[in-house]
């Protein structure tokens, strides 16, 4: 049996396996949170279950199927949303790319096809330490913890990066798996793999509000006031709270050093650059 | 406030309550260290900026205070120009009728 224990903020998670197909997807998905011997919030299985694959968590049954591909794609569903409720209210999830910068933690927060995802990959292929390509959780001593789930897109296809770029220097690997749909169609997932993770948490530097314009100049970054971030980034929050507890909560949670900018860009390598090289950023 | 052509009524017709009070609804928020309190229509999920002046002439509307009422708080406690804060003040009390912040 394979077994994993592992830490996404404040909870731990324990995955078992009997099925070597099924370990097969699920154990490089695994190797990239932080290994812990703490107790388990979580506990998911897959075992036998008739002549099925039967996906628990806590003996509650979430999926069952014949397909490894598909148990794979319905633990991957079911770890997030279940990390996602328990993760409150120690920690609150923004959905944002992460990565390290300058020993501070560097947040791209916006919605789906904005180009956070483009930034995070641009930013990983530079070097910087991956924390999230989509779960940014904010503890309440304002510092960002890695929730380092594989990098993955709708298409097979990254539309900013070509897979020999993204290969090239050893900072990512990719996964692939299959899977039926419910019409029995084949769907492809393609997950990459960060090699270059932060496995503890970093205080909260920058806040970059980004939107991927194709007509937009490669690159163009300006200042923000914390009030005008806070407006908007409660659209960012994965959780559904009164409107006025997540302005508070963000308010309160975001350090008063975090510095906040608006950025268009067309081009992700470009940008990150500008993000990389702020005068206040370089250590 | 989210300034903009659609946004913005035409301010001659609005009609300033005489004792105007803070919508119940509104939650404030304050940056630190800022002059800038964020209010939050929880009723709405619409987000306000208001710089620190502004912010407490709406906590002023309590329904029993007047625009003058308030000015001369303004002005005993800045010890800034009567005149200038009247205006502005009924200046900025337009403004949240337009936007629904306060009511009579």
């Amino acid at each position: 049996m394979w077994h994993r224990n592992f830490r996404v903020g404040n909870v731990g998670v324990t995955v078992d396996s009997t099925f070597t197909s099924c370990t097969a997807i699920l154990e490089p998905l695994c190797r990239l949170y932080t290994d812990s011997a703490d107790p388990s919030l979580l506990h998911f299985r897959v075992e036998p279950h008739d002549d099925r694959i039967r996906l628990s968590v806590d003996n509650e049954t979430l999926w069952q199927g014949t397909d490894a591909g598909e148990i794979a794609a319905g633990f991957e569903v079911h770890l997030y949303q279940r990390l996602l409720a328990a993760l409150l209210p120690d920690c609150l999830s923004l959905h944002a790319g992460c990565v390290e910068l300058g020993g501070q933690a560097c947040l791209f927060a916006a919605a789906s096809g904005a180009g956070k995802s483009s930034l995070t990959t641009a930013a990983v292929l530079d070097g910087a330490n991956y924390l999230s390509d989509e779960f940014a959780l904010l503890g309440s001593d304002g510092r960002i913890s890695p929730f380092p789930r594989p990098l993955q897109w709708g298409k097979l296809r990254h539309p900013a990066f070509r897979h020999t770029q993204m290969l090239a220097g050893g900072r990512l690997s990719k996964a692939l798996f299959r899977f039926p749909d419910r019409y029995g169609r084949t769907v492809t997932t393609l997950l990459w793999l960060p090699t270059m993770i932060r496995h503890a948490p970093l205080p909260l530097g920058i806040v970059v509000l980004p939107q991927y314009m194709r007509r937009a100049p490669t690159s163009e970054m300006a200042p923000i006031r914390r009030g005008e971030a806070l407006m908007e980034l409660p659209r960012h929050l994965h959780h559904r709270l009164p409107p006025e507890i997540m302005l508070q909560e963000l308010n309160r949670r975001i350090p008063a050093t975090t510095r906040f900018y608006r950025l268009q860009f067309s081009d992700a390598r470009i940008a990150w650059r500008t993000i990389r090289d702020l005068p206040e950023t370089t250590t | 406030m989210p300034w903009g052509p659609s946004a913005l009524k035409n301010l001659s017709d609005i009609q300033v309550p005489e004792r105007p009070r803070k919508k119940p609804e509104l939650v404030g928020e304050e940056m630190e260290g800022m002059d800038e309190v964020i209010y939050v229509d929880t009723e709405t999920g619409s987000n306000y900026s208001l710089n620190i002046i502004a912010a407490t002439v709406l906590e002023l509307c309590d329904g029993t205070r007047t625009s003058a009422d308030i000015a001369a708080i303004i002005v005993s406690n800045l010890n800034a120009d009567s005149e200038r804060v009247h205006n502005d003040t009924q200046a900025i009390l337009e403004e949240f009728a337009a936007y629904g912040l306060i009511r009579a």
